[in-house]
């Protein structure tokens, strides 16, 4: 790995905002391709966040700050990567069910989603099944992430994909779901395309979900 | 089936089963299930089309008052069947003002946010530039900061209808004090703050001690006034409380920074008694520590629980309560139900006698009466010792 690009992989493991910024804009003036940039010093970094997650070496402020850092980098670099007309991952319309309105967990998935090269779409909190509908209609959604924390909430996710059904969109785009209450046979139950545990194995799941030409 | 059960016989084998654990000569697992107020409103059987909101529940004393009041005699004659609670009607029935789960952000002057159909929750005052707001205010009144004050209207016209002599199903009708525990600093901290609390962590760790010092002195000025209030010690012998908010953190950040204030807490509140705390979420690996630097003797858990691995780690003498998930108790088979009590029953966790069946965490409205059956008869089958 160039040096530069190790420098941005530490960075964002160690959550400097400003140490990612500064290895990111070192590596551009090097003459680095944002690509390479791109997927061996940042999507690496988060990938290695997420690996460390899963095994509890990390946990949410960790988590976090790399995430932060990781933006911190990515804004830098927005205008190199679309000059090099590198494309995302996938784009993805997230956002805590309607009723509930608790977002770390959601915010997490979408900053880990955003690490690993995709698009996000946050539609927030309380986001009633026709706001997820109608990102599908306008926005060229990939994936729909739902998010509910209570189980009182949970059985709004099968409304979403009924809503999508109805609205003739359920075989264009994906559904995940995740949260404290949600479980893969849950998932099955509803009708949706995979559940995730937590943050890091959501970018696994949206990953194999939605796999780009 | 539910109508033709022996009650006496039910309440002597409950009774004698609380007995039994409590003198540590257990004979069998108790179950407990906890039940709120969403458990009625939500549920269409007991609140036809919704009928009464969260919002109607909150804001008017009567209503308030009546779903508690509804709410325990169906209990007792449903519910109260499929645990080791008495059943059948009660001698007497009790009221309290019910802040559901956002009393300690409401204290702090968070607003409640309705989300229709649903139990409503509060909103961060703290987040973005906002972050120092409380500390310029100050600590709130401890009797009537944020909802506290119109909690104590609703205490008053729930204490005049009593004293008054208002009685329900022609028993009499107390009323219970309020404002007594906490959901714990780090999870008010983040209901105040958001996630953005997660990253201060990071980026300014000073203002997340200032922030949990600050949420924990109001708490304990909240809870002695409210003490006082109700006629009771100042410091009492044993204490409950819980923080869910610890499982988004590694124990060596829960030990820096969590640690000291659940001791204050402790400190200001309670004498050298059993300490009792609410973990739900993945947060076992903290148990350990809080065993041994808080004094927890019971712990009362969510899910997911590895309860081998916890039993293990804990030893015998310590206090777990544990169960099926409560969405798996809602949606699942009573087959289903009955096979994963037996699993977890059988797991090591009864080992010492101090385990507690229970869903886990908080009955799911509409959870069928057959699921709940399941997981009893399974206690009264595998949980025997």
């Amino acid at each position: 790995m160039q040096p530069e690009i190790q420098s941005l992989f530490d960075a964002i493991i160690d959550g400097s905002a400003k140490g990612a910024t500064d290895a990111a804009k070192n590596a551009l003036d090097a003459g680095l391709d944002p690509s390479s940039i791109l997927n061996e010093g940042m999507i690496a970094a988060m990938k290695e966040v997420g690996k460390r997650f899963e095994e509890g070496e990390f946990y949410v402020p960790e988590m976090l700050v790399a995430a932060r850092a990781m933006q911190s980098a990515l804004s830098l670099m927005k205008p190199y990567l679309k000059d090099a007309n590198i494309q995302s991952a996938g784009r993805v319309a997230i956002g805590t069910i309607k009723g509930d309105l608790h977002d770390i967990g959601k915010n997490l998935v979408a900053m880990m989603l955003e690490g690993a090269g995709f698009e996000i779409i946050d539609l927030g909190t309380d986001v009633a099944p026709e706001k997820f509908v109608n990102a599908v209609q306008t926005q060229a959604v990939d994936l729909v992430a739902l998010s509910a924390l209570l189980t009182t909430t949970m059985p709004t996710m099968r409304t979403v994909i009924e809503s999508l059904n109805t609205a003739g969109l359920r075989g264009k785009v994906k559904v995940m779901i995740g949260g404290a209450p949600v479980t893969e046979t849950y998932a099955q139950q509803i009708g949706a395309d995979g559940y995730a545990p937590d943050a890091s194995r959501a970018v696994a799941l949206a990953q194999s979900l939605v796999k780009r030409a | 089936m539910l109508e033709n059960r022996d009650y006496t016989q039910h309440n002597e084998e409950a009774k004698a089963v609380w007995e039994a654990y409590r003198t540590r000569i257990p004979i069998r697992v108790p179950v407990t299930l906890w039940s709120d107020a969403r458990y009625f409103l939500q549920d269409p059987a007991f609140n036809p089309d919704g009928r009464i909101t969260f919002q109607d529940f909150i804001e008017n004393a009567d209503i308030m008052m009546d779903v508690q009041l509804r709410g325990a005699q169906h209990r007792a004659f449903t519910v109260a069947l499929f645990c080791d609670d008495q059943a059948g009607s009660p001698d007497e029935y009790h009221v309290t003002v019910d802040m559901l789960r956002f009393f300690d952000a409401g204290f702090f002057g968070c607003p409640l946010r309705y989300c229709e159909g649903q139990m409503p929750d509060t909103v961060p005052i703290l987040a973005g530039d906002q972050k120092n707001l409380l500390f310029d205010k100050g600590l709130p009144d401890p009797l009537s900061g944020g909802i506290f004050g119109w909690a104590h209207e609703m205490c008053a016209r729930m204490m005049d209808r009593i004293g008054k002599g208002f009685t329900f199903a022609g028993k009499p009708v107390r009323f219970d004090p309020f404002g007594l525990g906490t959901d714990g600093p780090l999870t008010t901290a983040t209901s105040l703050r958001g996630t953005e609390l997660y990253l201060d962590f990071y980026t300014d760790p000073d203002y997340v001690h200032q922030l949990l010092d600050f949420v924990t002195s109001g708490t304990i000025a909240r809870i002695r006034a409210h003490r006082q209030f109700f006629d009771l010690p100042l410091v009492s012998e044993d204490w409950a409380y819980a923080d869910d908010a610890v499982q988004m953190l590694s124990s060596e950040m829960v030990r820096e920074f969590v640690l000291p204030v659940h001791q204050k807490l402790k400190k200001e509140l309670s004498s050298t008694g059993q300490v009792s705390l609410h973990l739900c979420g993945n947060a076992t690996r903290h148990f350990k520590m809080f065993r041994d630097e808080m004094n927890v003797a019971s712990f009362d858990t969510g899910f997911p629980i590895d309860f081998a691995w916890v039993r293990k780690e804990l030893g015998p003498d310590v206090e777990i309560q544990g169960g099926v998930r409560a969405p798996q108790l809602a949606t699942g088979t009573p087959d289903e139900i009955y096979a994963e009590a037996r699993r977890i029953l059988e797991s090591g966790i009864m080992q010492g006698g101090r385990f507690i069946l229970k869903e886990a965490n908080d009955l799911v409205p509409c959870t069928p009466m057959e699921n709940l059956d399941a997981l009893y008869q399974a206690a009264r089958s595998y949980g025997v010792y």
